[in-house]
């Protein structure tokens, strides 16, 4: 790779092309290693492809574009509130739409950072969350008999299940 | 993409849920329930917890209302098991109460004897047969209920010494409870002794992974138990670096009558005794009452000596951490409180992983005090006199041992 090359790009599941830094990329392992197999200049034909619709592919590459300078060069500790703001923002999603693709997405380019973050935001959504809101947001079919679902109740009398 | 989660990224989003909430999630579906009740998933929540200390930690108080010789006898003690949460970023405390004195026989002085990992022992410190201990999860709501041990005495009329003041007339019991990590099991030691002997105490070790009592042939430093009319936190045991640590006292040779304080302390591990010294105050400060500090998420011996100040008539609080475990001369004093302040300083409780201390002042109220910037935030209110009070963490254990667990 030429150290010349400032920005790559990829191709998103649905075939769209996306731009990203070469510091910004950086912040995925398997990109990283994309970095150093595949030939990014402007005259190669290969553009890798990244497992992740455009939608979701948008938003990370955002996370990873915002995030770059600090990763990159470390930083004070006002840029790192500021950051953590900007995180609390950038979270503000629709979990069914978005923050599950997120998810996965991080999980697949192992991005610490971002899965942490999209973990702790899926946590918290489903804290004030009944039972059957879970399993609405995770596309998940109740198999529990209502007897199985009563001895689970008469298990855990210490837990609301609604 | 499919809508659906794999299960490995479900099962990092439970890790980041509390305890109530994970619970909730073993009814969503059979996938789940199986996950969340696995053993490997308890143990990986627990170890996160202790890791990430910081967010994670809370005190655990009992209050108990201590009893006049002139009360009438009622069948169960006022009494409140309290999990204080701390949110770090808040600094607010969230209360949970928790009845148990019904697990209890009537009549009995139940105690908190310490909590570990998610789990609370209390036992009623009782020398007779009926004597009950039990283990419970508070966040869970669940119990077990100890086998009875093997020294006990019979169930006879012990006199009204004892209904008043629930100290048994001839026998000292009081308990430790922590972790064996080398066996990654729970347990909790029993000592038992003869108050009108010198002889060495009975002790019996109870291991939760076998739920048996058995007695070990053990050599104990010459102690007794310091005051026990009125005022208990002795009987309860702090746990930390595998190790139960009490305050006991020890009669200074030549039988003046003259006693000093120690800290006696027993390796969960080795199940061996061993002695560690108090921090001395100067010879100008009298220590009148030493107490094993909790400091909250740490494991910093930590103690608070009440001290009167010979020349001013004045009391302070002086406490205490052995900065290197285990080496007296690491004994430094980080802080020192007027007994005086806030309207009168009735007990230094706990600290806080933030530098602040829990303090329990006259009239009840309980605040936490930054001794830096002076600052005083109420936390509650405890119209009780004898408190206990330990780190806490909350955790998923006995969440999958059916049927021998219980609820309440």
């Amino acid at each position: 790779m030429s150290s010349s090359v400032e920005a790559i790009t990829v191709l998103s599941s649905d075939g769209d092309e996306f731009k990203i830094t070469v510091s910004a990329a950086k912040l995925s392992k398997p990109l990283n290693w994309m970095l150093e197999d595949v030939c990014f200049s402007d005259d190669c034909d290969e553009v890798p492809t990244i497992e992740v619709n455009s939608k979701t592919l948008v938003k990370v590459i955002e996370y990873c574009e915002k995030h770059a300078p600090r990763a990159n060069s470390g930083a004070s500790d006002s840029d790192a509130e500021e950051l953590k703001k900007w995180d609390i923002e950038f979270m503000k999603m629709d979990v069914k739409d978005i923050l599950f693709h997120i998810l996965m997405a991080a999980n697949y380019l192992h991005m610490e950072g971002l899965y942490d973050l999209a973990c702790q935001t899926a946590a918290d959504l489903m804290k004030g969350m009944t039972v059957s809101q879970i399993r609405k947001i995770f596309h998940i079919k109740n198999d529990f008999s209502s007897e199985e679902q009563e001895q689970l109740r008469r298990q855990h009398p210490g837990c609301s299940f609604d | 993409m499919s809508n659906h989660l794999p299960l490995e990224i479900v099962e990092e989003i439970l890790h980041r849920l509390p305890v109530k909430s994970i619970v909730k999630c073993t009814s969503v579906c059979k996938a789940w329930n199986s996950l969340i009740t696995r053993q490997t998933f308890i143990y990986d929540h627990l170890n996160r917890t202790i890791q990430a200390p910081n967010h994670n930690s809370s005190l655990f108080f009992q209050f108990r209302k201590r009893r006049s010789p002139n009360d009438p006898p009622s069948l169960h003690q006022e009494e409140t098991y309290s999990l204080y949460s701390i949110n770090q970023q808040t600094d607010q405390f969230s209360v949970e109460r928790f009845p148990l004195s019904h697990l209890f026989e009537p009549y009995r002085y139940t105690l908190f004897v310490g909590a570990c990992n998610g789990l609370v022992c209390s036992a009623d410190h009782s020398p007779l047969e009926s004597a009950t201990t039990i283990i419970w999860n508070p966040s869970l709501r669940k119990y077990i209920v100890l086998p009875k041990p093997i020294t006990t005495c019979k169930d006879i009329w012990r006199g009204r010494y004892y209904l008043v003041r629930n100290v048994d007339p001839k026998y000292d019991v009081f308990f430790g409870f922590g972790f064996d990590s080398r066996n990654n099991d729970y347990k909790v030691v029993r000592l038992m002794n003869d108050r009108s002997t010198q002889d060495t105490p009975h002790v019996e070790v109870y291991s939760l992974a076998s739920h048996i009592w058995r007695s070990i042939s053990v050599t104990v430093p010459q102690f007794f138990l310091c005051n026990r009319q009125w005022y208990r936190p002795w009987l309860s045991s702090l746990f930390l670096n595998g190790t139960f640590h009490w305050i006991v006292c020890r009669y200074i040779e030549g039988g003046s009558g003259m006693y000093y304080k120690f800290i006696l302390s027993f390796d969960v591990i080795q199940e061996t005794f061993r002695e560690l010294t108090l921090p001395q105050q100067q010879s100008n400060e009298k220590a009148v009452i030493s107490r094993l500090l909790p400091v909250e998420g740490s494991h910093s011996l930590a103690v608070v000596n009440h001290v009167n100040m010979r020349r001013r008539n004045q009391r302070v609080f002086c406490i205490w951490v052995m900065k290197d475990y285990g080496i007296t001369n690491s004994w430094t004093e980080i802080f020192r409180l007027d007994s005086g302040l806030y309207g009168g300083i009735l007990a230094v409780l706990a600290l806080t992983n933030s530098g602040k201390v829990v303090l329990i002042l006259n009239g009840g109220a309980i605040v936490l005090v930054d001794p830096i910037k002076e600052s005083v935030e109420p936390v509650g209110l405890a119209k009780m006199s004898e408190f206990f009070v330990s780190s806490f963490v909350e955790s998923l254990l006995l969440l999958n041992k059916e049927p021998d667990v219980l609820s309440f």
